[in-house]
């Protein structure tokens, strides 16, 4: 037998067995992490995905503001200053909120608006403002970074009710994660269960569980979402709204797992060390258990990491029909069904930076799933 | 330099290695490759030095890892990207360091001065061109002919390596030929322009047997005719005995010994060298001990598989009868030796005993129990007493379990120990018993290598302390060298434990060195069975006797 290229390190003759440790005794997980760390983009998705659990699960923390607060509405986002009013160079960070000057235009005679140079808002880290409970338990009122007297800043202005967007696209990310994390959890249990059980005892089973499979994939997604949707009622709660939201979702995203699974499963049936374990005679339940289920686990890995960047698009395409989250609760695309009107986006450009989250979730997931799908082979 | 050739098998031509005033028409000279790997390089290939002359063979020699291929690559240059060749290397074809030319220039070598013939016939057609077209493509790149020219030359290659019906091969596609065929249209395609080189990297391993011999046999006629010098990589040293004029021996990435071929059988000198001679398998079972009651027996047991044919709409299911009507009977102690073709069903039949696979029909008593009805459950109780070591050692161990739990699986299936302590005192007996230290639970398969990985499948398989282990071809996957341990191991595991085994080989030496009966298998029938010296010396059947002349023929 020939050596695959490139040759393995040569190994000592055969004569006198030696346990002869390839790299150490290392483990799977050590193994896929140190494959994982040699791809930039996939290192990249991992600390951006870490970032934004971090973000939502800290959302009240992160937020400058209180998300539901108002304010002046289409405000224009406020950047960081370190000039005061002379334009000289100050170490405090501030911003300036804009104000009516008691003039008017001279030839409009619209009030002229411009920055309140004489009540500059400082900014500081882990300063106190809007009261919130964290985790929906310890009564908090400190944010990373805001105005130092709980005066309103918009770093990324605000939406038409006057609310601060970034302090919403911060509370979005929660609920749009959850969904789709939620989402490919049921998912991932239901195609991974009907997977390995239609591939690994197949026959008659196997086939019309496969035509049933086939059934879910051939629906025609939209209409049926639309359908669906409009079969609760609008005034049911939203946290009822948002089960059955997730739901829908999970009804039709469990096939394309369960084929992906079966697939593989169906391999792995086949191989020797299952014909093994029956020869030892081992009960399916042991095999699917211990045989099959760990050597799928990988790709499923993999397969979940790349689910959850669709079921985000997907909640913000449906959000941004409303027909996803109802107010209050806030998501990104619901935050989007505010761009709906084209005038509205031609003026007020920083209603759409929820795209922004969106993209960088799609990014991170899909490059972490990209280097996760390299790595779960190592053998 | 004069070469005569005669008609016999042994290499005639000889030549003193360095006092030669021929030109060799390959010189190299301190190969050098190494491989980026993540932790620095590795170095594959370690001051490699060789000359090939025109119109001899030179064989390659190493286990694997041990860098022939890698050498042969560097020859063509079809190294993978990683690798990188050592500056002061250098390969001298015709005089001029190929080394040094680009690549241009060293595609217009490559097929064409210098051709190679590689080990897996399957995998190196294109499934999607016909077998013609790609000849023709072959003649095409390198010389400027017409399309009629090319495929009138196509058809003389086809003819002169023998393949029946060229005419009509030249249209078909790769799947439909043999592998043997596949194999020869290869070598056609090597042949195509008249290289003065061919590298045959273990041009026969994929095969048959019997296939085997034809196409070396055709290679070293074809040699003859054209003049050509070849280099044959192998691991399989009747081969290097029967077809080459010298030889190098590989170990490790370095060159040990290189003599002419027949010194180097008669006197090897390198501990290395000695030792792959003597790895051969030798030995003979222990003869049976009188009156051995029957453990295992089968009478006219058929396996068939349902082929569909026809179209979607008017499906049409054939039956293909895998295992007909056979039936055997194993004694105590006893190896029984199940030999054939790939394709026989030997496989087949030796899953189908072990209800592995269902049979359609015919008896199976296990200890004179009646197993061939029983359900997987009703097995069950059964299973601890016979056992399987499979062909491949990289794929019949989970990955994904350490050794403790891979061989302690079976202790747990069947309830044998009370507490886990007891299991891992029987894990580690079982380990020690297979040759390998007791300390490796904890370990996973990868970390092993093909040998002590089949040593590992031996002792999850006789941890159960089983009567009947059911051997599908456990060496032909390992080196020569690791193959004589196995068998070692296993005629003493017999010895001291009382084991039955049926053993599943093409490979007629092993099976002497191991059993005490044979039964031949062809097309899922039995040809011949007999106590093995028997149908070894005196085969009856003309297949037989092609299995046995493939095995031992060296002259």
């Amino acid at each position: 037998m020939l050596a695959r290229d490139p040759s393995p390190p040569p190994l000592p003759a055969e004569g006198p067995i030696v346990a002869k440790p390839a790299r150490g005794n290392e483990s799977y997980i050590a193994l896929v992490w140190r494959r994982l760390k040699r791809s930039w983009t996939g290192m990249a998705g991992l600390w951006l995905v870490v970032l934004l659990l971090v973000m939502a699960v800290f959302a009240e923390f992160l937020a400058p503001m209180d998300p539901k607060a108002t304010d002046v509405g289409f405000a224009p986002p406020q950047l960081p200053s370190f000039h005061d009013k002379d334009g000289n160079f100050v170490a405090r960070p501030r911003v300036y909120a804009l104000a009516d000057s008691a003039d008017l235009d001279p030839v409009t005679f619209q009030p002229v608006v411009g920055p309140d140079y004489d009540h500059p808002r400082l900014l500081g880290f882990f300063t106190e403002g809007a009261p919130y409970k964290l985790f929906g338990l310890i009564p908090a009122n400190r944010h990373f970074f805001a105005s130092m007297d709980g005066q309103p800043v918009h770093f990324l202005g605000t939406d038409k009710f006057g609310r601060d967007v970034l302090s919403r696209a911060i509370h979005g990310s929660r609920v749009s994660l959850m969904i789709a994390l939620t989402v490919v959890f049921i998912i991932t249990v239901i195609g991974t269960t009907v997977g390995t059980v239609s591939g690994y005892f197949g026959g008659r089973f196997d086939i019309w569980m496969q035509r049933f499979v086939e059934l879910v994939l051939a629906f025609p997604q939209l209409p049926l979402y639309l359908a669906l949707t409009t079969l609760i009622p609008v005034t049911a709660p939203t946290n009822v709204f948002l089960a059955f939201v997730i739901i829908v979702m999970s009804a039709l995203g469990w096939a394309q797992m369960s084929r992906e699974v079966r697939g593989k499963t169906l391999a792995l049936a086949r191989i020797e060390y299952v014909r093994a374990a029956m020869a030892v005679g081992a009960t399916d339940r042991r095999i699917i258990l211990q045989h099959i289920l760990p050597n799928v686990m990988s790709h499923v890995i993999v397969a979940v990491t790349l689910a959850i960047p669709t079921v985000v698009l997907l909640e913000c395409f449906l959000g941004f029909l409303g027909f996803a989250v109802k107010p209050p609760l806030i998501s990104w695309g619901l935050m989007l069904q505010d761009t709906a009107t084209y005038s509205v986006i031609g003026t007020y450009p920083w209603i759409l930076s929820p795209v922004g989250f969106v993209l960088a979730t799609v990014f991170a997931f899909n490059a972490l799933g990209d280097g996760l799908r390299d790595a779960v082979d190592p053998y | 330099m004069t070469v005569v050739l005669a008609e016999s098998f042994a290499p005639t031509v000889r030549h003193d290695h360095d006092g030669r005033q021929d030109q060799p028409i390959i010189d190299a000279r301190n190969i050098e490759v190494a491989f980026k790997v993540e932790h620095g390089v590795v170095e594959a290939v370690k001051d490699i030095s060789f000359q090939l002359y025109r119109g001899e063979t030179i064989a390659i020699v190493g286990e694997s890892g041990s860098g022939k291929s890698v050498t042969a690559r560097a020859v063509m240059g079809l190294l993978s990207r990683r690798a990188t060749v050592s500056p002061k290397s250098s390969i001298c074809y015709d005089g001029q360091n190929i080394l040094k030319f680009p690549e241009s220039e060293r595609r217009k070598l490559r097929g064409n001065r210098i051709s190679m013939i590689f080990q897996e016939p399957m995998s190196s057609l294109n499934p999607i061109y016909t077998v013609g077209s790609q000849i023709v493509e072959a003649i095409r790149v390198h010389r400027k002919v017409s399309r009629r020219q090319a495929w009138a030359r196509a058809l003389e290659l086809l003819r002169h390596v023998q393949i029946p019906e060229p005419e009509a091969r030249l249209k078909q596609y790769p799947h439909q030929l043999s592998g043997g065929q596949r194999q020869r249209v290869m070598i056609a395609m090597a042949l195509a322009n008249n290289p003065d080189v061919l590298i045959a990297d273990e041009p026969t391993t994929a095969l048959d047997v019997t296939v085997q011999a034809q196409i070396l046999n055709l290679i070293r006629n074809l040699q003859k005719e054209l003049r050509m010098a070849v280099i044959l990589i192998t691991h399989d040293l009747t081969v290097v005995r029967k077809f080459s004029d010298y030889v190098y021996v590989m170990q490790h990435g370095a060159m040990c010994e290189h003599n002419v071929t027949e010194r180097l059988f008669a006197d090897p000198q390198h501990p290395y060298t000695q030792r792959l001679l003597a790895a051969e398998p030798r030995g003979r079972p222990q003869p049976l001990p009188e009156g051995s009651g029957a453990i295992l027996e089968a009478n006219d047991v058929r396996v068939c598989f349902m082929l569909r044919h026809g179209s979607f709409l008017k499906p049409d299911w054939r039956e293909l009868v895998a295992v007909d009507d056979l039936g055997l009977k194993l004694c105590r102690h006893e190896t029984l030796g199940l030999v054939g073709e790939s394709g026989s069903g030997k496989t087949t039949f030796g899953q189908a005993l072990l209800r592995l696979i269902d049979t359609r029909r015919g008896e199976i008593r296990f200890d004179g129990q009646p197993i061939q009805g029983l359900s997987r459950n009703e097995m069950r109780p059964l299973r601890s007493r016979m056992q399987i070591v499979f062909q491949d050692p990289f794929s019949s161990l989970n990955p994904r379990m350490t050794i403790g739990q891979i061989i302690e699986e079976g202790l747990v299936v069947n309830s044998i120990g009370a507490t886990r302590a007891e299991r891992v005192d029987r894990v580690r007996e079982a380990l020690v018993s297979a040759g390998m230290p007791g300390d490796i639970l904890s370990r996973f398969p990868h970390e092993f290598s093909g040998g002590q990985r089949q040593r590992v499948a031996i002792a999850r398989a006789i941890a159960l302390e089983p009567e009947f282990i059911l051997l599908d071809e456990p060496t032909s996957a390992l080196d020569l060298s690791v193959q004589a341990q196995i068998i070692d191991l296993l005629r003493k595991l017999q010895d001291e434990r009382g084991l039955s085994y049926l053993f599943i080989s093409h490979d007629l030496k092993v099976v002497r060195a191991l059993c005490h009966r044979v039964i031949v298998m062809q097309h899922g029938k039995i040809v011949e069975q007999g106590p093995v010296d028997e149908v070894l010396t005196n085969p009856k059947t003309a297949y037989t006797e092609r299995l046995v002349r493939a095995a031992f023929d060296v002259a």
